[in-house]
Parts: C-alpha cells; sequence; structure tokens
C-alpha cells in the first residue's frame, strides 16, 4: 500500500518507523513518501503533485502544536482575550477549510490527523492557570474540533498524539538533536510511538482485529498457583499485589463488554479453579464472561487449536496471554498465527499491558449491538452445537430451532455490520471481496447494485445480522451475484436457500430474469465450493485455477425459500 | 567479542540502507556510497542508538561518518562500560 506524510515539521525520519510499523502490526509493506517541511497545507491544495500520484491509501498529517501557534506566543502577553479567543477559532477554521480541501483533492484516501500537544516554551509558568492566556484551552478546543472533524467524514480518523505524550510523556517523545540537525520534532521512541498508533488505527478502519484472548489463570488472572495454596492464599482482591490482579480482570471485563471473546487455557485440574472462579468474591471475571476453556494437563498448543475449532475461528483469530515464557515461547514456534505478546514481568505492571492489548489487537473504530453481544452469541451457539449432538433428524432438529429471520436492506445504520462482515467472513464466502464502510455507502446508494442482508434469531436467542448478499446488474435482463457470505455460527441452517430466494424475488422485481454467480477458491471457503450448484445453479465456466461462474434461470426455476425459516420481509421494490 | 559488536553493526546498517551485508566495507561513509545521504546518516545514528542502547551527543553525530569510526566509537564506549 502507499502512504503519505505530511506535517507542519521535517518528517523525514518517520518513513522507516511507520514501515515497521505496519509490517510488524499489519502485515502490510508501505510505500512511502514524504511531504516538503512544513508543506502540509500546499500539499493538500494542490490536486495534483507527487504526492497525489499514484493516489495513496492513507494521508498522514502530523501537527504541531509549536508550529501552529507559535505565532501565538508573541502576541501574549500584550493581547486581549477576544483576540486570544479570534486566532484560535481563525487557526481552527483555515485547518479544517485546508483539511476539507484534502479530504476533496485526494478522493480515494483515508486520512489520519494527529492530535496537536501543548506547545512548549511559552515560558507562562502558573499565569497558564491565572490569566486568559491559556494555552492549554487553545489546543485542546483545537483538538476537539478536530475531532469534530474526524467524525463528519468517514475517511477522516485522528490519532491522539496529545495522549501519547500524556502517557510516555515529552522528555521521551521529543529529542532536541533531531529537532536541531532534521526538524524534527519527534525522537526515535516518539517516532515509533506514533507510527504504532497510526498502524493500530488502520486495524480498526479495515476491521483487522483479532477475536478472542486466550488468558492462563495461575499468576496471570491471580497471584499464585490453585491447588498449591489454600484458596485464600491467592492474591485476588483489593489489597498488595491482588489488586493489581484484579485491576487487570476489570480492564479484560471491559475489553469482553466491548466485543472480545474471552477463553481459558490453564494446566490445572477444573475441580479446583471453578470454585474459585465461580465462588471467590474477589474475582471479577466469572464463568459467563468466558467462551471456552481448556483445563486440562495437555499442551498448550494443542488446547489452543481446540478452543480455535470449538470457537469456529482461526487461529489468526486469537491472542494468546501467559505469564510463563516457556509457554509463550512454545505456542509461538508451534503456532505461529496465534498473537503470543510479551508478559510483563512485574505485576502491577499487568494493568497497562491490558490497555496495550487493546492497540495492538482489539482496536476498533465502530461498536454494533452485534459486537456488544458477542459473548452472548457465542455460549448460544455452544448450546445449540450441545442440542444437536441430542437431535433426531436433522430435519427435527432444524424445525426445533424455531427460526425466523428479516430479510434487511442496506440501511446507514447496519452499514458498518455489513463491510465488517465482508472483511471478517472468509470460510462461507464465495468471493471474498473486502469492503470499507465507505465502499459499502457508496454500492448501498447506487442504482444498478441490490444489497440484501439477512438477520437470524432461534430458540436460542438473537443471532443478528449473519448473512450478506451484494448483487449487480451486469446487463438488463442479468444480475450478478458478487459477494454471497454467511457467518459460521449459522451453517447448516439453510439461510442461504431464504438469502438467494430474496435475492432472486428482488432481481425479479426489477425486471431480471437471470441470476450469474462467481466462485473464487482461497485457503478457507472450500465449504461454498459446490454452493451455486446445491442452489440449483447451471455451471457456465470454470477456469484451471477453480474459478467458476453458474448461472440460474429465473425464468425457468424461481429459488425457494427455507421450509424451516420464517420470514419477514422489507419493501423490495426499489 | 569485537567480532560481534562489528557483525551487529554492519547488519544494523545493512538493514537502514537497504543493501546486502556482505557489500559493505568498513571504509564506507557518508561521502562514498549513494544511498547513505544525510538522511540515511540520521536514520543510521537511530539505529545505531536502538541497537546499542547509546545516545550520542549532537556534535558527535556528524563526526560519526563512516563505519569504521562508528565502530571505533562502539569499541570505545563498550570498554568504559557504556554498552
Amino acid at each position: 500500500m502507499r502512504a503519505i506524510i505530511l506535517g507542519t515539521s521535517g518528517l523525514d525520519l518517520m518513513a522507516r518507523p511507520l514501515q515497521e510499523a505496519f509490517s510488524r502490526l499489519c502485515g502490510l509493506s508501505v510505500e512511502v513518501a514524504v511531504g516538503g517541511y512544513g508543506q502540509w497545507q500546499q500539499n493538500l491544495l494542490s490536486a495534483t503533485s507527487d504526492l497525489s500520484e499514484p493516489p495513496p491509501d492513507m494521508v498522514l498529517v502530523v501537527l504541531d502544536g509549536e508550529d501552529l501557534f507559535g505565532r501565538y506566543l508573541e502576541e501574549l502577553p500584550t493581547s486581549t482575550p477576544i483576540a486570544m479567543e479570534n486566532a484560535s477559532n481563525s487557526r481552527m477554521e483555515e485547518t479544517l477549510e485546508t483539511l476539507n480541501r484534502g479530504l476533496v483533492n485526494f478522493p480515494a484516501s483515508q486520512f489520519v490527523v494527529t492530535t496537536v500537544g501543548y506547545p512548549s516554551g511559552t515560558m507562562l509558568g502558573s499565569l497558564e492557570d491565572n490569566s486568559y492566556a491559556a494555552m492549554h484551552e487553545m489546543v485542546d478546543d483545537f483538538n476537539r474540533g478536530l475531532r469534530r472533524w474526524a467524525r463528519s467524514s468517514r475517511r477522516a480518523h485522528v490519532v491522539d498524539a496529545l495522549g501519547l505524550l500524556l502517557t510516555y510523556g515529552s522528555r521521551q517523545m521529543r529529542d532536541g538533536r533531531f529537532w536541531a540537525l532534521a526538524r524534527c520534532r519527534w525522537s526515535r521512541e516518539g517516532l515509533s510511538l506514533l507510527a504504532r498508533r497510526v498502524a493500530s488505527l488502520w486495524n480498526a478502519i479495515n476491521g483487522n482485529i483479532r477475536k478472542c484472548l486466550v488468558l492462563d489463570l495461575d499468576n496471570t488472572l491471580w497471584g499464585g498457583v490453585a491447588g498449591e495454596e489454600e484458596v485464600s492464599g491467592l492474591q485476588i482482591g483489593h489489597e498488595g499485589i491482588g489488586l493489581a490482579y484484579r485491576e487487570f480482570q476489570t480492564r479484560l471485563k471491559r475489553l469482553r463488554s466491548l466485543g472480545a471473546l474471552l477463553a481459558i487455557a490453564s494446566k490445572n485440574d477444573e475441580s479446583l479453579v471453578w470454585p474459585i472462579i465461580d465462588n471467590h468474591p474477589d474475582m471479577v471475571l466469572r464463568r459467563s464472561d468466558f467462551v471456552a476453556w481448556r483445563i486440562n494437563w495437555d499442551d498448550k498448543a494443542k488446547n489452543l487449536q481446540e478452543i480455535a475449532a470449538e470457537l469456529n475461528i482461526g487461529l489468526d483469530s486469537l491472542v494468546f496471554v501467559d505469564d510463563n515464557p516457556a509457554e509463550r515461547e512454545r505456542v509461538r514456534r508451534a503456532l505461529p498465527e496465534v498473537a503470543v505478546p510479551e508478559c510483563p514481568t512485574e505485576v502491577t505492571c499487568l494493568p497497562e499491558f491490558a490497555e496495550e492489548l487493546v492497540w495492538d489487537y482489539f482496536n476498533r473504530i465502530t461498536l454494533s449491538d452485534e459486537d456488544l453481544r458477542k459473548t452472548e452469541q457465542y455460549q448460544a451457539r455452544a448450546k445449540q452445537l450441545e442440542l444437536e449432538g441430542k437431535s433426531q433428524s436433522v430435519e427435527e432438529f432444524l424445525r426445533s430451532l424455531k427460526m425466523h429471520a428479516r430479510l434487511l436492506l442496506p440501511d446507514p445504520t447496519i452499514q458498518p455490520r455489513l463491510a465488517q462482515m465482508t472483511q471478517k467472513t472468509n470460510q462461507f464466502n464465495t468471493t471474498t471481496r473486502r469492503y470499507t464502510e465507505a465502499e459499502m455507502a457508496r454500492l448501498a446508494a447506487a442504482e444498478d447494485w441490490l444489497i440484501l442482508a439477512s438477520d437470524l434469531s432461534d430458540h436460542f436467542g438473537d443471532h443478528g445480522i449473519v448473512a450478506l448478499a451484494m448483487v449487480q446488474r451486469v446487463s438488463a435482463q442479468q444480475w450478478q451475484i458478487n459477494n454471497f457470505l454467511m457467518s459460521c455460527r449459522v451453517v447448516g441452517r439453510t439461510l442461504e436457500q431464504l438469502l438467494l430466494w430474496g435475492v432472486a424475488q428482488a432481481v425479479w422485481e426489477r425486471g431480471g430474469t437471470c441470476l450469474l454467480a462467481e466462485y473464487i477458491p482461497t485457503k478457507k471457503n472450500d465449504m461454498v465450493r459446490q454452493l451455486w450448484g446445491d442452489l440449483g445453479f447451471t455451471l457456465l465456466q470454470q477456469d484451471d485455477d477453480g474459478r467458476s461462474v453458474c448461472s440460474l434461470d429465473l425464468r425457468s426455476k424461481m429459488a425457494e425459500p427455507s421450509p424451516y425459516i420464517e420470514v419477514k420481509l422489507p419493501g423490495l421494490t426499489p | 567479542m569485537n567480532d560481534r559488536l562489528e557483525s551487529r553493526l554492519l547488519e544494523t546498517i545493512a538493514d537502514i540502507l537497504n543493501v546486502p551485508n556482505r557489500q559493505l566495507k568498513l571504509s564506507d561513509g557518508v561521502d562514498v556510497m549513494d544511498e547513505w545521504d544525510s538522511l540515511a546518516h540520521l536514520n543510521i545514528i537511530l539505529g545505531v542508538e536502538e541497537t546499542f542502547g547509546i545516545r550520542f551527543p549532537p556534535k558527535r553525530i556528524f563526526q560519526l561518518t563512516s563505519i569504521e569510526v562508528i565502530l571505533a566509537e562502539l569499541k570505545h564506549l563498550k570498554e568504559n562500560g557504556r554498552t
């Protein structure tokens, strides 16, 4: 991918750290071009330049407080409050205007803009808090305006450089030598931290987020080894070291409520562990917070594989946290797709470590109702699987579920979920095309596209929106199904049959008489290789690499809904 | 011991200049190699500081103009227990 870095100071030294961060956190190789020193406005206001061709995927704008507000430092102390406020407002307007022109001149790019830090060298001391000469307020207002601007466009995002400065400190993030020698306001550490946040944001924008955090128990969630000491000897509580574990658990519980799944992989006896998790008064995490567990004496790598299989997610969706370096190394070697971060050796650093996990693996820019119910959805599925084991026949089982579904048009409120589905679904996905929210919005409004989604509820609960079809008119009579995907947890329910029926109805109402459908093979989607054939399509062509195109003539063979799912339709006519 | 120092240094510089390790000579430096321009020089300083956990004062940065000189500096710092 391609990125350009623009800013108020010298940013040539940012190129390498950015490439390293994107490679490490996003698995992407980035070609970087840097704008001229202090030329960010000219760069954004010019529609064609070396920087805009080829169009970059990302425009990173690094703004510094000293550069934006430096001029006003000269005007203190003789300035008046009104003049200061006017100066602040006009700076904001000017900046937003430039950024908005930038959005127009770089129509294919995501914009990432840093918040601004408090300028150094004001020499105001406590006057900062005791007179109208409040640079802090000016900067806070500016950053507030920047965040408001970012909310106004799907392509605009903010990275909190000021937040980083607060966490790590100016002393660590700035280096006077590089300012003097290269007009760069950041130290090596500063550049690297900023780059990491940008890469983390990029993952969030693209829905590249891990799904499940697998946790060890002893000396990870509590101090001590269950079984080797009395329960009262374990450290979880409101005092001392136990407090650190408790705070760690509290953050993890929050993480789970934001859509991450929690699982346990611990070398222990279940009979010793559950009484602690279920009954210890100071435990924050309880059994209901976890969706899967392997508590036994087996190899942890094997346990992780089983957890992934049980949850029907890839190993590359897991993050493994264990205080034991030998276990961590074992899993890293055996399962390179699993993320295994280094854990702090000091227990009191665990709470901060939890926050770093969000940046590195679980960052997001949207939160849907589905996300909020992730744990419950997986638990419902587990119950269902249990029932499946006891069922007499598939038909009886399907009937017993009492399923109902709603077919949905791509309303703006569900577009984020639909985009997310295209990014995260790998197995039941006929073509694996990925879309961002902005792209989904565009296609939802397009005359020649039909986007239809379906949710699903059953006996056990509401699964949320779980299936999506994206269909494009390719000629007066023919519509092509460019994307057909479904969440793994509802495979085998005949929902695909229902969705196809909905698509066929909608296409027919728009004057279409023929459906085309593609299959593009990947390592993960073999389960849908025969989908179109199974749904009644005829094979038109098959390539050597496994790609195929099929067709369904709606005049001779209309699709049928599913006999097991009660359906509610939106108005399907355009 | 010093061989390790040299090989770590060469590895760091080769990575930053994006050239194969074995292509580097001790006499390579700012005026000698095309790839080693002023931006690369600062990146190399940053890289060496990171790899060896040290910090050069600003005046020194522009004196460390070749691999030979940087290596001598590292050996000197090592002897004085600074790295």
